[in-house]
């Protein structure tokens, strides 16, 4: 395939260029629907993601074209695709929604999806106090109308 | 590029969920198990707003192999006292007395039409679909001793002439 063979370069905010294959490429649905309205240009900006970030999200596209071309052996391939997934979102926090904005931006699915994924695995079983600390949050309840919703849902604080 | 660098300086002001897209938070809480709702709603009132609405926020679909949840945009409050009728792709909902609203989802654009209000109030609404007519019955307002009957048109999306019949309801019915 000569296709598989065209190369791009996905510029990051910083003006760093990435050359990647255009399969790869495409897995940024938005790259790919630039190409398919005929932006033919081998070079696109994506001017609201970092170079580390668009190292990352490429990393992660690269490894999941590789896996989808290879062909036969599709259960031991899954699962060490799984792995990769879990060893590569296992990231701290500021990076995780680093990863998830940019995987909004760019539309790659599948990493929207483990990233949002590990966000919610984190928030289950924590405490309020414990989810607004690990995510800076602020309290914006004040101390009377948090103690309305806690009474509205003690049955779920008993221990 | 000095962008970069504004994106890299920790702003200790702002939390990154807080500034991810809603749709990309309804995604995130959406995973989390329905136990954990009281708990997440306790975080931030934009959590508990959002975690009460979850529910009418998403419908599932099946698209190719993939399982998820959409987001249906301006989807109003569901009655609790309503009725739903599907017809083809498309959920008609009947909300009974204080709005005497009706709209339908489109099931296939994932959308919400609004309809024009159901003619007359009613109350303990059922309904169901003969030959692409949707035929609500109820009490008339929500005086127990009379019915009513009205009909849409699911072609026209109109409703007809109805009737509104107040009649003595038997002893013991």
């Amino acid at each position: 395939m000569s296709e598989s063979n065209k190369k791009i370069s996905l510029i990051s905010s910083e003006g760093e260029a990435f050359e990647v294959s255009e399969a790869v490429a495409r897995e940024f649905e938005i790259v790919a629907h630039m190409l398919e309205d005929g932006c033919s240009g081998s070079s696109i900006p994506i001017t609201t993601v970092d170079s580390n970030i668009l190292g990352k999200v490429i990393e992660y596209c690269t490894k999941h074209v590789e896996v989808g071309n290879v062909e036969g052996n599709s259960e031991k391939a899954e699962k060490d695709l799984e792995e990769f997934d879990k060893r590569f979102i296992a990231v701290e926090m500021n990076t995780l929604f680093s990863l998830i904005l940019a995987a909004n931006y760019l539309n790659v699915k599948g990493l929207l999806n483990i990233g949002c994924q590990k966000v919610a695995d984190t928030i289950k079983d924590m405490k309020p106090e414990e989810v607004r600390s690990i995510f800076n949050i602020e309290n914006d309840y004040t101390p009377a109308e948090e103690e309305v919703v806690r009474k509205e849902n003690e049955w779920a604080f008993q221990p | 590029m000095s962008q970069a660098e504004k994106k890299q300086s920790p702003r200790p002001s702002s939390s990154p969920i807080t500034s991810l897209p809603e749709d990309v938070v309804v995604d995130i809480l959406a995973r989390v198990p329905r136990r954990d709702y009281p708990r997440v709603s306790l975080v931030l009132k934009r959590f508990r707003s959002l975690v009460s609405h979850v529910d009418r926020l998403y419908t599932l679909r099946q698209k190719e192999k993939d399982k998820g949840l959409v987001l249906i945009p301006g989807l109003p409050d569901m009655p609790t006292e309503g009725s739903f009728v599907a017809v083809g792709s498309r959920i008609y909902v009947f909300c009974g007395m204080m709005t005497s609203s009706a709209f339908f989802i489109d099931c296939t654009s994932h959308t919400v039409q609004h309809l024009p209000k159901m003619p007359v109030p009613m109350s303990a609404l059922l309904a169901d679909v003969i030959g692409g007519r949707i035929y609500v019955f109820g009490y008339f307002g929500t005086d127990q001793k009379s019915h009513a009957m009205v009909v849409f048109d699911t072609e026209t999306l109109l409703w007809e002439d109805g009737m509104t019949n107040v009649m003595e309801i038997c002893d013991g019915w």
